[in-house]
């Protein structure tokens, strides 16, 4: 990061109510903070992506192909073709404004073209240039402008500040989704490879070696088994770890921060004790170490190619089903993506839970479980001995991730879960939660530290939410399902709301869960921390394998 | 075109909404001809049957002139209801009786059955004709006769 | 300035029509203009479609707004997160009927010590529906000029707007509440920074034009009387192809009907159309049950991908090395 960013108070110093001159004749400013670095060439040649070069967004010539805007129109033209959302989402909005303050951007920087309705016009305007009547006859008085140098740069500015959470989308009377237009325009931005290193390099990475960090195989193993010797310190239980095993019933896909970054880390340590407690038939995948997909943030064919190894190792590896960890934007790929673009997976079985027999109807195509459905079922069930307990010292919250939210509607599991786990869970204020989710301000690509600037104000709305129920109940922990939430709150919290830390709900399972095999003297959370009813149970004198709740059936 | 069948449908019940009077009065309507209001109006006459059972002041003007309405008949036909409303509301609440027309004449004591009807005595043929074809259902019958005393 | 020309246009409109249609041009304003205007609607409204229908939908993308269909011990939420098509019907009767996602409405404001508030914000949803609602009670209404003899669904609709029974002819609460709505938008969209600053002219000219075209017809009604049969001459000349532009409808109805037509032939041209828009949203219109029933890409493309085999070649040795099971030893 070049900068420090400016203090919570300098940051706040924003209105919501814009005025000045008209926004077609405002130009943005690339201040430090505020925007991502250019890619890499050697990933983007790796990728076969057009026009790779070093460039940044402050250079005076960005190093453009002489055909841009012929290649970008064309572009437009192509996808208004083949997608009819974008076609429709081009014409039908009135500019009701219901959208405006829904953004995060727009709440956190008060910059009048992070409104969803100004950030589309910014494509609608160069579209009726070309596609309308009325801005064929009459350009800028029905709203049309040509497609200049200046808008392809605000273009960048504005579809880099937008990270496709959807939110707009669920106040919009006509469902006009704004992460639709921003996909569509990074696809053009790419045409002539304006694009964003932060998302090419994962991808990169991915397409090579399986994951977005680029962990190699025997890194990969290596991690693993790390956090399984770690398990073992904490838990006292022994862990062996399935990596590319025939035959399992199962493949467990996950993002590739769980076994790498902090605290997704705590997260994998649940996973793994969770399996090995219901002595789960699974294997993961060094290939399919990646169940993110940043292709989702570039286009939908890099989309499909970083997803293509999934079902590719299903199928190697001969599981009959796909379970997948904590992520969300991965489940924005699984759900609406994976099985129309590498499906049909008919090779696979009707997904079935083995400890409770729970068919999985609702994934009877895709034959991909989310964890959180997985582990509510189990809950559900009675299968898991659970004592809360355990998580006292933990006062909860959830952020509901923006892509299992609004583009699947995963809100009820992890709350079932939440609740049979920890006996101290709040929820933040309802505007700010379940479809009304705030962006954690850093996702779809824009979780790099060049552009912490803007990461800390577009996470402000969530960071804001967060600090209402500490103040009132005392929060202290920020629950979500989603790697990006982990890897970019974890900053937002220390930067608004320093008292709140950041974790998965299966590091909250595994703190809860009474695992057969423990050791006698467990006495501790996944993190180290000293469990406070072990506190109190020394003092009384009582046992601590007294009052354990059994697992929870809501039946 | 993709989703052909359930755009299609789209675009004929769409279509079919808009033109549905088209086809409302191509099937149902029939014929329509415009209402010719020249012809068939029960208005009173001199020496016309009924002529003489007129009270005296609305026979004859004083000039001896052939009786006529209080406005001219274009004027009656868009503003009749206002006239009449106001008439109500004079002689109701104001105790006003007279009425001053557009042409500067003023009219004593008027009252709708007792004044208008006295001429255009058949309610059937020369109100509900017009109301019924424009939808109109003034409520005017609600309180008064549709018939004078001894008309027909 | 987009306010200004706007105005200025619909005004012209008017002006011209009040002129115009006392001369020997009245046919255009009373036949000719009709029937063009409504055919460009028709016709250029289903075109528009047509050219949305061309395009595929590639991905079934509902923006889900609850609880999705999983486990059979959590609640399912039908209308917002469909998980069928009639699921998915029902969820659009909701919104093109009551506008349900606008329903969802708040609004936020930053408070002087730092904090964010939500508050409710409904008056745009009442406006919105009261306007909409309105144009459609009085479209209907209008059909007692268009249909010989009157159906009497026409009736009960005016018996029922009209019920107060106040005033000559009866005042119908829908020429009340659509000129109250369109004021209320007009004014929220001048005075509400937000709004201001993404209005365009094409925003404000059909405002003014429906405004226009209310006042002229409450004019017609309330103040300035028209000879209804003659009116009713007219609009069932045009519905029988006998059509007629009689003087005695009078040139405010011809400036009434004159800014009908602007409208219906600006409609298909305009932000108008989201009327059939809604229709087509991806994000409303399909249910959300990708993973139990695959959505099919028309272009599903071909892409490069990267296989294990390649991956195990590039890595084949450290993958020995670590012990990891080959498929080429």
């Amino acid at each position: 990061m070049s900068e420090k960013p400016p203090s919570p108070k300098e940051l706040l110093q924003i209105r919501h109510d814009p005025a000045g001159p008209d926004w077609m004749d405002t130009k943005p400013v690339f201040r430090p903070g505020t925007w991502c670095y250019g890619a890499v060439p050697k990933h983007a040649e790796y990728l076969g992506l057009p026009n790779p070069r070093k460039w940044q967004a402050t250079d005076e010539d960005w190093g453009l192909p002489p055909d841009w805007r012929e290649r970008i129109l064309e572009g437009l033209n192509d996808r208004l073709k083949r997608f009819r959302s974008l076609f429709v989402f081009m014409d039908i909005c009135v500019r009701c404004g219901a959208c405006a303050d829904k953004c995060h951007y727009f709440l956190g920087s008060g910059d009048p073209k992070n409104m969803p309705v100004l950030r589309a016009e910014l494509m609608r305007s160069v579209y009726r240039r070309h596609h309308t009547l009325g801005g064929k006859l009459f350009g800028r008085a029905a709203g049309a402008r040509d497609l200049d140098l200046d808008v392809l740069k605000e273009w960048f500015y504005y579809f880099y500040q937008c990270t496709e959470c959807r939110r707009c989308s669920v106040f919009c009377p006509y469902g006009i989704d704004t992460a639709e237009i921003t996909m569509m325009a990074r696809e053009l931005l790419n045409l002539v490879g304006i694009n964003i290193n932060w998302i090419v390099e994962p991808a990169s990475n991915c397409f090579r070696t399986g994951n977005h960090l680029g962990v190699l195989p025997h890194t990969f193993k290596d991690n693993v088994e790390f956090a399984a010797s770690d398990l073992e310190d904490n838990t006292g239980v022994h862990v062996d770890v399935p990596i590319n095993r025939k035959g399992a019933e199962i493949l467990f896909v996950v993002p590739s921060a769980d076994y790498f970054a902090d605290p997704h880390y705590y997260t994998f340590l649940g996973y793994l004790a969770l399996f090995h407690e219901i002595g789960l038939d699974y294997t993961f995948s060094s290939f399919a170490s990646e169940g993110g997909n940043f292709g989702l943030f570039h286009s939908n064919e890099m989309m499909k190619r970083l997803n293509h190894k999934i079902y590719a190792e299903a199928r190697r590896l001969g599981v009959r089903w796909i379970l997948g960890g904590e992520c969300g934007h991965m489940w924005r790929v699984a759900h609406q993506y994976m099985a129309t673009m590498n499906g049909p997976a008919d090779f696979l079985e009707v997904p079935r839970s083995p400890l409770t027999g729970t068919v999985f109807e609702n994934a009877r195509s895709t034959k991909m479980v989310h964890i959180c459905e997985f582990t509510a079922d189990l809950i559900h069930h009675g299968k898991l001995k659970l004592d809360p307990r355990r998580n006292d010292h933990l006062r909860v919250t959830f952020h509901d991730s923006c892509n299992p939210a609004r583009a699947m509607g995963l809100l009820e599991e992890p709350r079932h879960i939440l609740r049979a786990v920890c006996n101290h869970f709040y929820e933040m204020p309802e505007n700010t939660i379940r479809e009304q989710t705030f962006c954690c301000g850093s996702g779809s690509g824009l979780g790099t530290d060049e552009n912490m600037e803007m990461r800390l104000r577009g996470g402000f709305p969530r960071a804001n939410a967060v600090r209402h129920v500490h103040e009132k109940h005392g929060v202290n922990r920020l629950a979500c399902i989603c790697a990006i939430d982990k890897a970019t709150l974890t900053p937002l919290m220390e930067y608004w709301v320093p008292e709140v830390n950041v974790g998965g709900v299966h590091e909250l399972v595994a703190n809860a869960l009474v695992l057969k095999d423990e050791k006698e003297d467990r006495d501790s959370d996944l993190r180290g921390e000293k469990w406070l009813h072990m506190k109190d149970d020394e003092e009384t004198g009582r046992k601590p394998s007294q009052d354990l709740m059994e697992g929870m059936d809501h039946a | 075109m993709h989703d052909a069948g359930k755009v299609v449908a789209g675009i004929a019940v769409f279509a079919g909404l808009v033109t549905a009077p088209i086809w409302y009065q191509a099937s149902v309507g029939g014929a329509v001809q415009p209402l010719d209001l020249s012809r068939d109006f029960p208005v009173v006459r001199p020496g016309a049957p009924g002529f003489e059972d007129l009270p005296a002041d609305l026979a004859l003007n004083p000039d001896g002139t052939p009786r006529e309405c209080v406005e001219p008949t274009e004027f009656m036909r868009a503003n009749h209801m206002a006239i009449l409303d106001r008439w109500r509301d004079q002689v109701v609440r104001e105790d006003v009786h007279d009425y001053r027309s557009t042409t500067g004449k003023t009219w004593p004591h008027l009252k709708l059955t007792g004044t208008c009807m006295k001429c255009h005595q058949k309610k059937a043929e020369f109100c509900d004709r017009c109301h019924d074809r424009a939808g109109e259902k003034p409520y005017c019958w609600d309180c008064h006769l549709d018939r004078v005393a001894g008309g027909r | 300035m987009k306010i200004l020309v706007s105005l200025v246009l619909v005004v012209a409109a008017v002006f011209l029509a009040l002129v115009l249609a006392g001369t020997g041009l009245r046919p255009l304003f009373g036949v000719a203009l009709p029937y063009l205007a409504f055919a460009t609607f028709l016709i250029g409204l289903a075109w528009r479609v047509v050219r949305w229908a061309r395009s595929p939908v590639p991905f079934r993308i509902p923006t889900t707004c609850g609880q999705q269909k999983s486990l059979a011990f959590l609640p399912h939420s039908r209308l917002d997160n469909p998980f069928t098509g009639r699921q998915a019907f029902g969820r659009m009767v909701l919104e093109v009927l009551f506008f349900r996602s606008l329903f969802r409405n708040t609004t936020a404001t930053l408070t002087r010590d730092g904090r964010l508030v939500y508050g409710s914000e409904k008056w745009l949803w009442a406006a919105g529906l009261a306007f909409h609602w309105s144009l459609l009670v009085i479209v209907l209404r209008h059909l007692r000029f268009f249909l010989e003899p009157v159906p009497g669904f026409v009736e009960v609709l005016q018996d029922v707007d009209g019920f107060f029974q106040v005033w000559v002819p009866v005042l119908y609460l829908t020429d009340l509440v659509i000129v109250a709505a369109m004021t209320f938008l007009f004014l929220r969209r001048v005075l509400l920074p937000q709004v201001r600053y993404i209005s365009l002219a094409n925003d404000y000219f059909p405002l003014f034009l429906l405004l226009g075209i209310a006042l002229t017809g409450v004019l017609m009604r309330y103040f300035f009387k028209t000879d209804l049969a003659a009116v009713k001459d007219v609009a069932l000349g045009l519905v029988t192809f006998r059509p007629t532009a009689p003087e005695a409808a009078g040139s405010l109805f011809y400036t009434h009907l004159f800014l009908v037509c602007v409208l219906l032939a600006y409609f298909p041209f305009s932000k108008l159309v989201h009327v059939a828009g809604v229709f087509l949203s991806p994000t409303r219109n399909l249910a959300n049950n990708n993973r139990a029933e695959r959505h099919v890409n028309p272009w599903n493309p071909e892409v490069k991908t990267h296989s294990y085999q390649e991956y195990e070649e590039e890595f084949h040795d450290l993958m020995k090395n670590a012990g990891y099971p080959l498929e080429r030893e």
